[in-house]
């Protein structure tokens, strides 16, 4: 899957031929991540995370919120469906922005080593956003210049594009 | 195929066997239990003569399932001289399965 977004993006890389502003950081990792999503899962609220596993029998007192009720009118017998756990993934994302990420330096280029970075963590939390999963974001050069926790909320991927954006104009 | 457990013939053929056993509870109205089902028969072949593999219907064999306190469906059970050795709450993939049965027959 990994593979498959890392030659989406490349492929995305070279057929700009004007690198677009960095004002449509979001819309572009949008686009990245979109032709990837699409067919892959139906809905990432469906799928094996979230997989029918069981049936445990009901405790008196407990919610019927996982009643099975069809079980319960065809046969009389009180049964709780039971899902595989949840698995969350918790992603941190480490960007080197030390002076080395200016390559290629030409004046020219409308993209270097470290845009490209940036743009593949947008995309990344793109994907990781559309699947509820937590992202963070680590920024260094000699020292740590950002760190943030691993949380999965729009607000905080929000504040990570913001990151970017202003990580994308200072080095420019 | 799976042997068909029932009541009266659980002990003869689980308890009493000196091979390992793996007991797969289930229900008929039971999606999950369906979906390991056809995993069962594919062992009870491969597993011919090594390990005795064997269904219990919850609904016409309460006795057994109370006997072994089986509150979720599907359960699996290795039965080894007699003891329950191993247990496996809710569907899970083959693999895990063999891995365990070879274990218990090693």
């Amino acid at each position: 899957m990994q593979r498959r977004t890392e030659v989406r993006l490349c492929c995305f890389m070279t057929e700009q031929q004007h690198f677009p502003e960095i004002e449509n950081l979001e819309l572009l990792a949008n686009q990245v991540v979109e032709g990837f999503i699409i067919g892959l899962h139906k809905s990432p609220f469906h799928g094996f995370s979230v997989e029918f596993a069981e049936h445990r029998l009901y405790n008196p007192g407990e919610s019927t919120k996982h009643m099975d009720w069809k079980v319960l009118a065809r046969t009389g017998k009180m049964f709780v469906k039971r899902y595989e756990e949840e698995t969350n993934l918790r992603c941190q994302i480490v960007i080197d922005a030390s002076s080395s990420m200016y390559f290629p330096k030409d004046e020219g280029a409308k993209i270097n080593k470290l845009r490209f970075s940036i743009l593949s963590a947008a995309a990344l939390v793109n994907l990781l956003k559309r699947q509820r999963d937590a992202a963070g974001l680590s920024v260094f050069t000699d020292k740590v210049t950002l760190n943030t926790g691993a949380k999965s909320s729009t607000k905080h991927h929000q504040l990570l594009l913001h990151s970017w954006k202003n990580c994308w104009r200072s080095h420019h | 195929m799976a042997t068909q457990l029932t009541d009266s013939n659980f002990k003869e053929t689980v308890l009493d066997s000196n091979k390992v056993a793996l007991v797969d509870f289930w229900a008929e109205w039971c999606g999950p239990c369906k979906a390991i089902g056809p995993m069962i028969e594919e062992l009870s072949k491969e597993y011919e003569g090594k390990a005795v593999i064997g269904k219990v219907d919850v609904d016409n064999n309460p006795e057994t399932a109370m006997k072994y306190g089986i509150r979720n469906i599907p359960t699996l059970l290795f039965v080894k001289n007699g003891q329950v050795v191993d247990k496996v709450v809710g569907a899970v993939p083959k693999a895990n399965l063999v891995a365990m049965l070879n274990k218990h027959l090693s």
